[in-house]
């Protein structure tokens, strides 16, 4: 391969030969972070975030297990936790959305709690004006992963 | 991935929407089948398809009522969504006696 170039000195005429000025495109930094604990061979955005997107993916829905007149259970479940990124924006009142028999019923209605060992959920209802009974159809979606 | 990628994600997963299903057949014995055109499942970025089911993909609703994932069987063709309501998980008569008419 054959190169013809001509060698240019640094100023001409006291005038500077390359002309350097600021690009329009934007400047773009890449990944800085990755929260996984991986080996950092593929850094991605996702991995930066992972645990706020893993959060507002995870969504459940699942027919809950009857124990008694006012409590239910959801089994094989694991809840996530609240990254603190999402502290004071999610909403925590909402976690759960729960039908009976199709109807909603408020949050203010029930409490739950999650065992991480035995992975469920068990909500207990407080102020419902009808006792639960086996042939209910008690719907739980939210913020719960099924395993 | 790119910004652009990471807000394709969150459309995917935190971009709800809500669609009203119209009565396409009801001479199926089994089923009464409900469509909606050009409607079509999103798909989800695939580490995060275990973190949603697909029966957790979407709500269903007959008159405000939530409707039991055991009671339907949906169906995407092409890009067309089809929910069919099991016959045989409803009551064939309502309060009144009357065969129930679904409209």
């Amino acid at each position: 391969m054959i190169v013809n170039a001509y060698l240019l000195p640094e100023t001409y005429n006291k005038k500077p030969v390359v002309k350097k000025s600021n690009s329009v495109k934007r400047v773009v930094f890449g990944v800085e972070t990755d929260l996984t604990g991986n080996t950092l061979i593929n850094p991605s955005l996702y991995n930066e975030y992972a645990q706020v997107i893993d959060f507002v993916a995870v969504r459940g829905s699942q027919m809950a297990t009857f124990v008694n007149a006012t409590t239910v259970k959801l089994t094989n479940v694991k809840k996530p936790i609240l990254p603190s990124e999402l502290f004071g924006v999610f909403d925590i009142v909402n976690w759960f959305r729960v039908y009976i028999n199709g109807d909603f019923i408020s949050p203010s209605l029930y409490t739950y709690s999650y065992n991480g060992y035995t992975n469920e959920i068990t909500f207990t209802f407080t102020g419902l004006t009808f006792p639960l009974d086996a042939q209910d159809e008690i719907a739980i979606t939210g913020k719960f992963e099924e395993l | 991935m790119n910004i652009r990628q990471l807000k394709n994600i969150m459309k995917e997963i935190n971009e709800p929407n809500e669609f009203e299903l119209y009565l396409y057949a009801d001479t199926n014995p089994n089923y009464w089948t409900y469509k909606v055109e050009n409607v079509r499942v999103k798909t989800l970025f695939s580490k995060l398809e275990n973190l949603r089911k697909p029966s957790a993909r979407f709500d269903v609703f007959i008159n405000g009522l939530f409707i039991s994932e055991n009671d339907y069987i949906f169906e995407q063709k092409e890009n067309d969504f089809y929910i069919r309501f099991k016959k045989s998980n409803f009551p064939a008569y309502d309060r009144f006696g009357n065969e129930y008419g679904w409209k």
